[in-house]
């Protein structure tokens, strides 16, 4: 989309001005979730959907995520677009046989005859001190069932781009928010256009490593970008920005080029969606490979609350400065 | 609230009835039966007993109507109108099956007659039904969304959340229970404090009753009642069926068990739907014994050309089937 | 052994008059509190026992078991329960082998009329947990609790306080009998069904032993006709149908209906009226037998029900005789 003049919103601003293009666009489209209804959602991210769009379709359920899956999963299988929210991705487990044994697989089981375009927009990630049940990333969880798409925005031109895929996408896909990017700015034209799913984009071109970052971590290694750059090293920063379907073809070719990876989420890093990314790294590009494959991620515990300890948790620029560094002093 | 028409039933309505129960009954035999001799894998879950429950609830809906169901979904799909090749071929893992032979007896389903799926978890269609109705409000398409439900599945989460829901979105749904007194092997009183599941349906705000599931006349006419009110624009309500399972949870052995007496079963077969239905049909001089007999016969000869179909059909093939139907291909 | 006895229906209140009509539910943990506050009533009257059937949901069981019972003993009727209207008719049958002084029956008009089938003359204190119901009592249940409790220990003497009932006997075509404490319509059809009855176009006739102004149900149509008192020697037979009259009747909870009506008389104690099939025979109510084309009843009204107690009035006599105070 041509755009003569940056048109520079937040975050969370992007996903309310998105949702209420898709719902101008789309009577199918409807939004069901806690609290997104009268008061807005609890990050407001909703706010005045309802005041425009009416009861009917911005729907305020119960707290009840089975439930608020299985409405948007019955509704699909009969023809409606919904968008169901879970207010955090931690509720997910709350809701996962509604996500993983019904919306997942209900096409497949029925030979082909389902089709759910059904979108689960939630929020994750750590930050804001809200401890071990309101803090997780949990697409590794995710990405694990076949039939759904798992898509992780970050930033706002995306978000939006992926969000409109997302709605338009003719399977169950959960979109996540990250909740402490929500104030985050960044330039989003004015209305719908999407960004396919399973396409990585790159953000900073180097030849030095590649780093490979999910969600909130792509601007932590941007800063780590920029700090590396005045000791003379050049990173690579890919965001895959959907992590089913995953593009690993735009990672294995980074690796080919760079032959050093480091890879960055928030969630754990044991069983965390790096270790398959690495898999699927060594399994294509094993020879060009100059180092171990870097993964910075959580320590093996829960989300903790104490700002000191949280801190800590979560990775950063400097954890990112520092797993690029070992992986360069790999060499030979 | 307008009164539906009741106690005249057309001799169309009571024929229609008595087909659905028998096409239920005899595809189940026959399914019992290949699963015995081990011709259909997996697991089986017979609706053999409570047939009115299916029938009577369908026959009360429009076709465009959907139902959900559960993990004993035979019975719902015939009362759909379920065709018997493509379920026998679907019991078998054949290609030609409703499913591809990729769901089988527990996911067995046809979108195309508003069947939203057997479902192996249990409770865990109700809350699929609750979207539909969703739906069908939301498009004001006067369409009615009946979920049938176990005893059991009354007692899990999904269950609760979604007949809550519904009755706050004030949706247009009927909850149909059939209560046959086991959840899979553990009888009723032992894990529930109530004995009706109607008494349950106050609590979310809709009316309960309760009829004999054994009467397929007693449900239908309480199922049109409700349908009607769901069409309405009256919101849910809950009929809850009393109904037997003659079969065990699974498989096709009912007796010498631990969890149920012998002298229980049979006291319930004494009962049993069709034979009931066929007696109150010849007293009304609707159907003969003779008359029965025919749609008997007619039926099972549909049913041995089913099987024959599913037994001649290919299986699906591991190279070519094994991915497809994961996700929907963008158009 | 002064003994009350309690029967209560596990299915009253919850048939399908709550989606034809605007009947309330009457969940069981609503009915064991209803027959809790009985029971308590009955203990302060110092009873020797209360026997009571053990129904398929041990309604009157758990009931019990929350309750102080001091020198009372509780027993059940030793039967086999089948989850039918059979279990109350038997356990009215044992009650009256017991030589009961009471029976306090929960449940509806149906529920009665099962107890009045097992022990004709059985001294009874209705209570109201049915839906639309003609012959129990809508009361406190303590009260009819101590009441019957005081007139089966002989306090109050039951011919002071009870009123026989009217019934309706009815010569089934099978050579049986049944009665009907209210009502009994002929209404179109071939099926018992759901049992209630909702749609009035199917009305074709009907005998009833009760038509008050106050009630609801079948026999407030005859009532827009002629008020039947429970105490009048007399019913009404009403044949309904296009014909010269239409009556607006409330034929359930909140329900009011046209009635066509075709013609209407006073019947006589004993005087037989014959019903001819074909049709479905409702009594007090409820859909319970099935005339073919060529079947035939008769029935006729007749002074032979239980003994209602009145419970107001054996208060009243309890009360009068300060059965209650003691000097000090």
């Amino acid at each position: 989309m041509a755009e003569t003049e940056e048109r520079i919103i937040r975050y969370n601003d992007a996903f309310k001005e998105t949702l209420a293009e898709l719902l101008r666009d789309d009577p199918d489209v409807f939004i069901a979730g806690e609290d997104v209804g009268r008061y807005g959602g609890v990050f407001q991210s909703f706010a005045g959907l309802n005041a425009e769009f009416g009861d009917e379709r911005v729907v305020d359920t119960p707290i009840a995520e089975q439930a608020i899956i299985g409405l948007g999963i019955g509704a699909a299988a009969v023809g409606l677009r919904p968008i169901v929210d879970l207010m955090f991705m931690d509720f997910v487990m709350v809701a996962m046989d509604q996500i993983a044994n019904q919306a997942a697989k209900m096409k497949y089981m029925f030979g082909g005859k389902a089709t759910l375009p059904l979108t689960i927009t939630t929020t994750g990630g750590a930050g804001l001190g809200a401890a071990a049940q309101h803090s997780q990333s949990l697409e590794a969880w995710l990405v694990h069932v076949p039939g759904l798409k798992v898509v992780f925005p970050s930033n706002p031109y995306d978000l939006k781009g992926l969000l409109v895929s997302c709605v338009r996408d003719d399977n169950p896909t959960i979109f996540t928010l990250h909740k402490a990017m929500l104030g985050s700015q960044g330039h989003v034209p004015e209305g719908l256009y999407e960004i396919p799913l399973g396409e990585a984009r790159v953000v900073r071109e180097g030849s030095d490593a590649t780093v490979v970052a999910i969600g909130r971590m792509v601007s932590e290694a941007e800063k780590a970008a920029a700090a590396l750059a005045e000791e003379g090293i050049e990173i690579e920063i890919i965001d895959p920005r959907t992590l089913m379907p995953f593009d690993i073809e735009t990672v294995i070719k980074s690796a080919k080029k760079t032959n050093r990876i480091v890879i960055v989420h928030e969630a754990v890093r044991h069983g965390g969606i790096g270790a398959e990314i690495a898999a699927q790294i060594q399994e294509e590009a094993f020879d060009y490979l100059d180092a171990p494959i870097g993964r910075i991620a959580a320590p093996f515990a829960p989300v903790p609350f104490s700002p000191s300890l949280e801190r800590a948790y979560v990775p950063d620029a400097a954890s990112i400065i520092q797993g690029v560094k070992d992986a360069l002093h790999r060499n030979g | 609230m307008p009164p539906t028409e009741q106690t005249k039933i057309s001799k169309e309505v009571l024929f229609d009835l008595h087909r659905r129960m028998v096409r239920i009954r005899l595809l189940e035999e026959a399914a019992g039966q290949l699963a015995s001799e081990a011709k259909i894998p997996g697991f089986i879950h017979l609706y053999v007993g409570e047939e009115a429950v299916a029938s009577g609830g369908c026959v009360a809906l429009k076709d465009e109507d959907q139902i959900s169901s559960t993990h004993r979904g035979h019975g719902h799909l015939v009362a759909k109108g379920g065709q018997f090749k493509p379920m026998m071929a679907e019991f078998m893992g054949k290609a030609t099956g409703y499913c591809k032979g990729k769901g089988g007896s527990m996911h067995i389903s046809d979108l195309d007659l508003g069947m939203l799926g057997a479902n192996g978890i249990v409770g865990a269609g109700v809350p699929i039904a609750v979207g539909a109705a969703f739906a069908n409000k939301y498009k004001n398409n006067g369409l009615v969304t009946m979920a049938f439900f176990g005893d059991g599945s009354t007692n899990i989460g999904a269950f609760h959340e979604g007949a809550n829901m519904a009755c706050a979105l004030h949706l247009p749904i009927v909850f149909m229970c059939e209560n046959n007194e086991y959840a899979e092997y553990t009888a009723r009183d032992r894990v529930m404090a109530i004995t009706d599941v109607a008494d349950r349906a106050a609590a979310y705000g809709m009316p309960g009753v309760i009829v004999d599931g054994m009467d397929v006349v007693a449900v239908y006419e309480a199922a049109r009642v409700a349908v009607e009110r769901a069409r309405n624009g009256e919101g849910p309500s809950m009929i809850e069926c009393k109904t037997y399972r003659f079969y065990d949870h699974a498989g096709v052995s009912g007796l010498g068990r631990t969890y149920r007496s012998d002298e229980e079963v049979k006291e319930w077969m004494e009962r049993d739907p069709i034979k009931l239905f066929e007696a109150q049909l010849a007293k009304a001089k609707v159907m003969n014994e003779e008359q029965a007999k025919e749609i008997h016969a007619e039926i099972q000869a549909e049913i041995d050309e089913a099987i024959e179909f599913a037994e001649n059909s290919p299986m699906p093939d591991p190279a070519v089937d094994m991915l497809t139907d994961v996700y929907t291909e963008a158009s | 052994m002064k003994t009350v006895g309690i029967i209560a229906s596990p299915s009253a209140g919850k048939d399908v008059r709550r989606l034809v009509g605007h009947a309330g539910s009457t969940g069981d943990v609503d009915k064991i509190a209803v027959i809790r506050r009985a029971a308590l009533g009955v203990v302060e009257s110092g009873i020797d026992r209360i026997m009571f059937l053990d129904d398929t949901k041990h309604l009157i069981q758990r009931a019990l078991e929350a309750i102080p019972q001091g020198d009372v003993v509780m027993e059940p009727i030793e039967q086999a329960v089948m989850g039918n209207g059979r279990d109350s008719e038997k356990a009215a049958a044992a009650l009256e082998k017991a030589e009961a002084g009471a029976v306090i029956v929960f449940g509806g008009d149906g529920t009665n009329r099962d107890v009045a089938k097992g022990w004709a003359n059985v001294p009874l204190v209705p209570l109201s947990v049915g839906t639309n119901n003609v012959f129990p009592f809508h009361m406190e249940s303590t009260i009819g609790g101590i009441a019957a409790g005081l007139v089966a220990r002989g306090e109050i003497p039951l011919q002071e306080v009870a009123e026989r009932t009217k019934i309706i006997k009815v010569n089934l075509a099978n050579g049986e009998t049944d009665l009907a404490l209210v009502d009994l319509v002929l209404v179109e059809g071939d099926f018992i069904g759901s049992r209630a009855i909702w749609d009035v176009s199917n009305l074709k006739e009907g005998v009833f032993a009760i038509a008050e102004s106050s009630t609801v149900g079948l026999s407030s149509i005859a009532a827009t006709l002629k008020t039947i008192r429970r105490e009048d020697d007399v019913g009404i037979h009403v044949e309904m149908g296009t014909g010269t009259q239409t009556v607006r009747a409330p034929i359930a909870p909140g329900t009011y209906e046209t009635v066509h009506i075709r013609s209407h008389r006073e019947l006589a104690l004993g005087e037989t009226i014959t019903i001819n099939g074909p049709g479905v025979l409702a009594f007090d109510g409820e859909r319970d037998y099935v005339l073919s084309e060529d079947q035939k009843v008769t029935a006729f009204i007749s002074r032979e029900g239980p003994w209602v107690i009145n419970t107001q009035r054996a208060m009243d006599l309890a009360n009068m005789n300060n059965y209650f105070v003691t000097s000090t």
